[in-house]
Formats: C-alpha cells, structure tokens, sequence
C-alpha cells in the first residue's frame, strides 16, 4: 500500500515535470511579443526592450528554463506583469471558486445519474425511452448555451434565481476564510444566510456543467445495473430472503457503482476545463477568465501555473479514485498489498 | 475418513405421516412457459414432485430439461416473463398456490434454503462472507447483530470451515472453491429450514472437494432430518446420496421412482439411454491396443519440460514469486495413441497441455512432436510447424468467432497453411472435413450461435483436423456437454484416431471419460506427473495414494456398489502451487502416510517418478508405492475393475 502510493507520487512527480515543459515551449513558441502585448502598439522600441529585459524573455530560452524550474522549486510560480500579482496569490483567491464550482458539479450529476440509470434499468419501459432521449440531449447541448438557457428561464422568466454574478451577493456579508469554499466557510461559521445565498449563485452554473457528465454517467449506471442484476449472487440475495429494496441498495449497487467511481475520476478534469466556459457565462471569480485573458495577452507564469495546476488536480484526483477503488472493492485491496 | 451406511434410507412411497415423515414439498401440474402467448415456450410440463423430510430426492436431467426452471419457479425466483401455474402445491408446510409475493420471500430463506451451482458468482463479492450469513439470519430473525455473528460462525463451524471466526472476515474470493460452497451451504441453513433446494452443488468442484460436499449434504440430510431436492445432471452424485428420483427430459417428467430400481432397471427408454452414454470408471477403452508393440511409432515425447510462471519484483525489493505449473514432466505418446491426462484444478494439466502445442513458453526441459525437437526456432518456422499438432478448447462456443461462418472457420487455417489454393479445392476440403466429423456440407454456411453444443465441439475438432495434424491437444473438450453428446463426441474422436492415426493427449477431471478413451493415463498434482502408465494398470492398481483417493471420490451410478464402497477421503483443497509443500508434496494430504505412522521421509525427500521390476511402464511417485496395496479398501477397486463387461 505505502508503496503504491510512493509509486503514483514519483509518477505525479514527472507528469508535473513534462506539464512544466510542455507549457513552457508551447507559450514560447506561439507567436508575438508579450512585452508588446501588455504596452500596446504606441509604446517606443526602447521601452519594449526594456520590459522584456525586465521580464526576461530577451534571455536564452535554456536559461528562461533553468529560472522557472528554480522558482517553482521553491514554490514559486511566477509574477503575472498583466495584473501586477505573484500568481500563487491570484491562484490562491480564484482556486477555490473553480474547486467548489467543479466538487458541485460533480456531487450533482452523481445525485442525478444514479437513480436516473437505476431507474432506465427497470422493468418500465418509458422510463428508459425518456431518460435516453434526455441523455442525448443533454450531451448534445454546448455548456455556455446551456448556462444562457437556464439563466434565461430561472433568472429572466421565472425570477427565482440570483443575476448571474459571482458567487455570492455584495449584500452578504462573506463568512470568515478557512478554506475558502463558500459554502462550507458560511457552515463553519454558523452563518446559514451566507449559505443559502452562496447556493443560490452555485445551483445554475453547477447544473450547466452537471448536466452533460450526469447524461453519459446516466447511461453507465443504467447499463452497470443490468448487467450486476444478471449475477448469481442477486439470485442468492432473493434466495434468502431478502427485500427488492435490500437486493437494490445492499448487492446491486454496491457492486454496479464501482465502475462510476473510475469514470467519476476521469471526468473531474474534464469539469475543470468545461469550468473555464461557464466561468465567463455566470462571471464566477474563478481560474477560467483568468487564465483566458493571461492566454491572450501572452501573459506567460499564470498559463504555465494553470497547466501545471491542472496536471496536479488531475493526478490527485485519480490517485484518490484509484486508492478508493481499493476501499470498496475488496479484490482490488488485496491484490496490491 | 468417512464411511458412510451401506443401507439407503428406507424411502417407502407411503402416505405422510406413514413413516413419520413430513411432508415438506409437495407439487402437482407444475407448468411453466416462457415467451410470448402466441407462440409460447413450454420449458416445463405438469411436473409432479415430492419431497419428505430426512430424504434426498434427485431432479436429474439433461441441461435444457426444466429441472432448474421448476425449482426457481417453485421459489418465486424465475425472471418476469415467465408464467408459472401449477394444480397444487404445498412448499414446507405451506400452501405455495395461495402465496402473495411478499409471503413467498419471506419463506424463501427462512423455510427453504437453496444452493447454487457456481458457489464464486452466488456469493458477493464486495461483502464478507460473515456478514452475507449475518444477513440471511437477520432477514427471518429477530437478532442482535452480535448474537447473529455469533450463529454464523457457529454455522461456518458446522459446514466445516476451520477456524470460522478468523474466516468468517474473509471475502468470498478468499476462499477455495469447495469452502465457497460450504459457505453457501451455512447461508442456505442460516435459519434452519426444513427443506434444502441444492441446484447442481457439486458441478463445478473437483471430485474430491465434491466428495466432501456430498458427505456434508448426507449429514445433514441424518442429523437435522432435512428433505433435500437435489437437482443434478450427474448419475453418479445420484447413486450416491438420493433416496428417490426423478428424471426429466424436454420439461416432463419421464421417471421415477427409488435410486436403485431406476439406475439398475430403468424402463423409460430416454433413462435407458442416459444410463448407457454415461461413462464408467469400470469400463475400459473399447479397442485397447496391442500390447507391446515395440516398433511404435513416437509422436510426442517431453522430457524434463518445465513451466515457471513468475512475478517480477516489486520496486521496493520483496522476494521474487514464482509457480511452476509444470515441473519436470516426461512424457510419451505413442502415434494413433492417447493420453489422459488427469488431475484436479489448479494442478497444471492445462499448462502443460499449452506447453506442449508452444503456446505457453518451457523455462526448460524440451517437446519433441513427430521427431521434430522444438523449442528457440523462429516466430516463422513455428507457425510452420504448428500444422503437426493441434488445439481443441473446452467452451466450443468461447472459442468460435461468433461472426464468421463455419466454412470460413474452417477455410482459415487452410489459407495460412497456403494449402488448397482454389476455391473450388477449399470448398471441397471444407465439406470433406465437416463428413468426417459427422456433419453435412450444408454447416458451411452456418453461424455458430445457430449450432448446438455438440455441434460447435465438432467444428472445434474438425478446425483442428484441416491441417491434418499427427497430434492434437484436447483440453477439457468434452467437459461442458451432456453426457449424450460426449458419448457420441468420444465416439467420434475413437473413430478418427483409427482412421486418420492421430495421437491425443486427453486433458479431463473426469476420470471415467479418461478411462473411456485413453491408453496411457498421467496423474498430476501440484505440477508434476505423481503416477503414469498403461490406463488399464492404473484404474486396476494405482500405485499412489492420490490417484486412489481420486478413484475413490468419484461416484459410480451402481446404488449397491457406491453404497458399499469404502471411501479415501482427502481433507482440505490441494495447497498452493505457488507455495508447495516440502518433500513429497502430497504429504498434507495422504492418506497413506497417515496409516504407515507419519514416517518422516515424506516431508523431506521427494520420491521420483518410479517403475517396479515386473511393470516398468506404470511408474508412480511414492516412496511407499508398493506398500499400498495391501492398504486398499478392497471395495475401491470393486467400483473400478467391475463385473460388467
């Protein structure tokens, strides 16, 4: 077991280390002048020249190298020359809000993928036919079109929902910073108005990035289900005895949802990209607009500090699932240790 | 050792109450049908069925007869679709017609319990074992979850599991196949039912683990005066322990009635044939050869050949594993001749059966086929030779590629090989193969779902054939098919080795299809071959203690004979290959040692492979082999020499 994990450490180790270097060359080999970008194409050569020099892109890109990996040795990811911030400082603002936004998204789709697909797995048909119309179209639909949808219908029409804002109300006092997720720094502190108020700004843009992972992970489930039902040991549970409530929640899912645990792993990241979207359409503080705008105004440390976090919040988040793999499934336990 | 009563229960037919006897299960016009209205399936037709108390009654058939469809549907547990009616029907005292759904489940359990065939896909797997009796006892008790752990291990006990509180923490794929079985056993008696359904129990275990399972049944058939429906397809487990039985065949009941009369004088006539396709482990090959032909050709030869199937290291150190499946086996077939193979599960026979046909690579010893030595030549040159000898599978429909048509099927091998290049040529050879293994030309167009068993196995046999190979490797080829269909599979495979002179080497458990077929038998236990010769000096004499306790477990379809019989019985499943035990590395086992006192020699040295003076052939690796006769229950060799010609 310690050596599993020390294993997937090293192996973290060098995906972070061939994230580093691929973002570095990537940034560097795409055209224009990040100094030219940020002064604007009325600025004199010389006070260019003198950015650069100041920023350090006018040295060999080996020794360019050589000081970003010194400095991210130390922790250190670079100064950001567009927002005059270190980038650990505006990662350490905006993370939190992309983490919440993607951990909710994926509570979400869970809460809607599984009784959907245990569903579709029934005896009635129509259920299956509705959920599997459902599931196309909610996989066909793009993200940003979608989070307009719903702001159309729950904010514009219906009123219910909050203007589509940041993640909480300027009204609303902010809860006391532990770490820096609304929603349990407002429960830490007691505070159930700042709560309710960061779940409403959370609801429409979770379910816009919820909807098409809970559409694919829908249709697992239902599949899972079938084919766990098919096995011996269902009959076994009948054969004692046992509910179709007890067969469903205590031999069936256990055994049908393992396969979700993987898939729910993979698909994290693909939250944290899909967050970069939706992140514009609800104006959420997170990493997504942050990173985009850095994008284009060649703003070099905060990209490399977003591919790199990207590769680390990838990682870990598998090497979790992997480890809780071990936990609910005893055949997996025994063989790595 | 178990030495069970020579005396059948008295099973008298009588009325209930006549022999104090309850009765716990009593159907009649059992129907069940499947499908659509209009064009219904009818799997089973106005099935009687009773069973009392403190008796085994036998559903026997063929697979596809009904016998587990009228179980499953007696509990309430065939899949929706089915419709079941039935005139009459009382399940442990109750009446079952008049049962909603929900007072059926709550019988199910607590008043019936059911075992299952394949004991690894009836457990789950993410739970327990404790915990899954725990549940079957809290279903129809009111118990604390203490108390209930309590009467769980006390079962796990009862089924003899040693050590039951350790294990009882253990998960399903902890546990050997047989501790599987007895574990689902201890969940079926969780709350003590009077009527225990036990479909196919002992299928999928090896014979002595299936010897063990059929004692335990008998003892708690005695003990707690259970009634047992024992549905099974094996005429052997039937003389074994049923009191009464009922055969069925296309979902009627054909026969029935007391074990003796219908195995001894069966008047239906699908029970007649059943009895005859059966094979018997005292009844020899029917053509045996010339003995002593000197001038025999060789076809295969393997000397000292090894396979060490081995991990690598972990990165942080740790000692290196490694199971040698095959250890130092030497082998001969003679051309046109056969040779079983035999052992129980996990002892290496299928590797080496891969070894020989180089699809598993030797870590040493060599395979010598038709003269050829091989071993180190070229990925080329051994797709060569791969023509001279041949592999048939066990599962005829796993090993068929469900979208090519049979002639395709059979074409390929002919289109590597560049042999028959026309199409014209290849069509021919194709229906040339497909008469030879007793099928017409017309197959050529079929998809294999379209087969049956029977059918499938013979276009295994017949792919292996096109190359017209002088060897080929049959592993457990007719092990998943009735014993109608093996007869005429066996059948088949005689009259092609007399025609064509290909030599077999007959990979089985199954000791009286070995015997059936084989000329020379090779016994192996923990991967290596601890008794080999002429079949016909093995199945008369074995000379190791483990080839006896193997004769010995084997059940006949002779009622007085099987009932007579003294028992070896082996305790435990065989140790792990990848953990062998020192010495002789049956000593764990063996009987034998245990009668000549625990001499020290057995878990020191390991015997070689050894001949006596007057019989160089039949060899066997014992240290005691010649003292062993005179230690063998008499009856033993009774139920394999046999007065039946």
């Amino acid at each position: 077991m310690a050596s599993f994990v020390a294993r997937r450490v090293l192996a973290t180790l060098a995906v972070l280390f061939f994230a580093s270097l691929i973002a570095f060359v990537l940034l560097r080999a795409s055209p224009g002048d990040p100094a030219r970008k940020l002064l604007g194409p009325q600025a004199s050569e010389q006070a260019v020249a003198a950015l650069r020099a100041d920023m350090g892109v006018d040295r060999p890109l080996l020794e360019q190298y050589g000081t970003y990996v010194a400095d991210l040795a130390t922790g250190d990811l670079g100064y950001s020359w567009r927002t005059r911030t270190t980038v650990t400082d505006e990662l350490a603002a905006r993370l939190p809000a992309t983490l919440e936004l993607a951990a909710s998204a994926m509570v979400f789709a869970l809460l809607l993928a599984i009784p959907i697909g245990v569903l579709s797995a029934g005896r009635r048909r129509w259920v299956d036919r509705v959920s599997r119309s459902a599931a196309i179209v909610g996989l066909g639909m793009p993200q940003f079109w979608l989070g307009l949808v719903l702001i159309l219908v729950f904010f514009t029409w219906l009123g219910i929902a909050p203007a589509p804002f940041g993640r909480i109300d300027d009204t609303v006092a902010l809860p006391a910073r532990t770490t820096g997720l609304l929603l349990v720094d407002s429960l830490l502190a007691g505070d159930l108005a700042a709560f309710r108020n960061a779940l409403a700004h959370l609801l429409l843009p979770a379910l816009t990035l919820a909807i098409p992972l809970a559409a694919y992970l829908s249709r697992i489930v239902r599949r899972s289900t079938i084919d766990v039902y098919r096995n011996d040991y269902v009959r076994t549970a009948r054969a004692k005895g046992a509910s179709e409530a007890r067969v469903l929640f205590r031999h069936a899912l256990p055994n049908a949802l393992l396969p979700i645990l993987t898939l729910s792993g993979m698909w994290f990241g693909e939250l944290m990209a899909g967050a970069l979207l939706v992140e514009a359409v609800f104006n959420w503080p997170g990493i997504g607009g942050w990173v985009a705008q850095s994008i284009q105004a060649q703003d070099y440390a905060p990209v490399q500090g977003a591919i790199l976090l990207g590769a680390l919040v990838y990682s870990v988040v598998n090497l979790v699932t992997d480890l809780l793999y071990g936990v609910v499934d005893p055949r997996i336990r025994l063989a790595t240790s | 050792m178990n030495l069970h009563g020579s005396e059948p229960a008295p099973a008298s037919a009588g009325a209930v109450g006549a022999t104090g006897r309850e009765t716990l299960l009593r159907v009649r016009g059992l129907n069940v049908t499947f499908g659509p209205a209009a064009d219904p399936i009818r799997s089973v037709r106005g099935v009687d069925l009773d069973v009392r108390s403190g008796e085994v009654v036998a559903l026997v058939g063929e697979s596809g007869s009904g016998k587990t469809v009228s179980a499953l549907a007696l509990l309430g547990l065939l899949p929706a679709g089915a419709r079941v009616t039935m005139d009459e029907a009382v399940l442990a005292g109750e009446d079952r017609a008049a049962m909603s759904d929900e007072e059926l489940r709550l019988l199910r359990g607590a008043r019936v319990g059911t075992v299952f065939q394949d004991p690894l896909s009836s457990l789950n797997p993410v739970q327990r074992i404790g915990d899954q009796i725990v549940e079957a006892i809290r279903l129809h008790r009111r118990v604390g979850v203490r108390e209930a752990r309590r009467l769980a291990v006390a079962r796990l006990a009862q089924v003899g599991i040693p050590d039951p509180e350790r294990r009882c923490r253990d998960y399903p794929h902890q546990f050997s196949g047989g501790m599987r079985q007895r574990a689902m056993i201890a969940m079926a008696l969780a709350s003590s039912p009077p009527l225990l359904i036990a479909d196919e129990p002992t299928t999928a275990l090896d014979v002595t683990v299936q010897a063990q399972i059929l004692d335990l049944l008998q003892e708690l058939r005695r003990e707690l005066s259970m009634g047992v429906l024992l549905i099974t397809h094996d005429l052997g487990v039937v003389g074994r322990v049923a009191d009464r039985v009922v055969v069925m065949s296309r979902g009627e009941v054909v026969e029935r009635g007391e074990t003796e009369q219908i195995l001894s004088r069966p008047s239906d006539p699908y029970t007649v044939r059943l009895l005859d396709s059966l094979p018997r482990l005292d009844v020899a090959k029917s053509a045996p050869p010339a003995a002593g032909d000197a001038a025999e050709e060789i076809a295969l030869e393997t000397s000292g050949l090894e396979v060490v199937f081995s991990r690598r290291r972990g990165p942080l150190g740790g000692r290196a594993l490694g199971v040698r499946a095959v250890d130092d086996v030497s082998l001969t077939v003679g051309a046109g001749r056969t040779l079983g193979l035999v052992g129980e599960s996990g002892c290496g026979k299928t590797t080496l059966g891969r070894a020989i046909v180089q699809l598993v690579e030797a870590t040493a010893g060599h395979v010598t086929i038709g003269g050829t030595r091989l071993g180190g030549e070229s990925a080329r040159r051994l797709r060569d030779l791969r023509r001279h000898f041949q592999l048939v599978f066990q599962d005829p429909r796993a090993s068929l590629d469900p979208r090519q048509r049979i002639g395709r099927i059979l074409e390929e091998p002919l289109a590597l090989h560049g042999l028959c290049g026309d199409g014209e040529q290849r069509r021919r050879r194709v229906a040339e193969l497909l008469e030879l293994v007793g099928l017409g030309p017309e197959f050529a167009t079929r998809l294999p779902h379209e087969l049956s068993g029977g059918q499938r196995q013979r276009i295994g046999i017949a792919r292996a054939l096109a190359l017209e190979p002088s060897l080929i490797v049959l592993d457990e080829s007719v092990s998943a098919l009735d014993v109608a269909i093996q007869a005429q599979i066996l059948a088949l495979l005689e009259r092609l080795q007399r025609e064509l002179g290909i030599a077999y080497v007959f990979i089985s458990h199954d000791l009286a299809v070995v015997r059936q077929i084989a000329d020379t038998v090779a016994v192996m236990y923990l991967g290596r071959v601890v008794e080999s010769g002429p079949s016909e000096a093995i199945y008369r004499g074995p000379r190791h203690p483990y080839t006896a306790a193997l004769l010995s477990a084997v059940p006949v379809a002779d009622v007085r004979r099987e009932r007579a019989r003294e028992r070896i019985a082996l305790h435990g499943d065989p140790p792990s290959p990848a953990d062998p035990p020192s010495g002789c590395a049956f000593h764990t086992r063996c009987w034998l040692r245990r009668r000549l006192d625990d001499p020290a020699v057995c878990t020191t040295t390991r015997p070689a492979l050894g001949g006596r003076a007057d019989s160089s052939q039949h060899r066997a690796a014992c240290h005691f082999a010649d003292r062993q006769a005179a230690l063998l229950p008499a009856s033993l060799l009774g139920a394999t020499q046999g007065a039946s010609a």
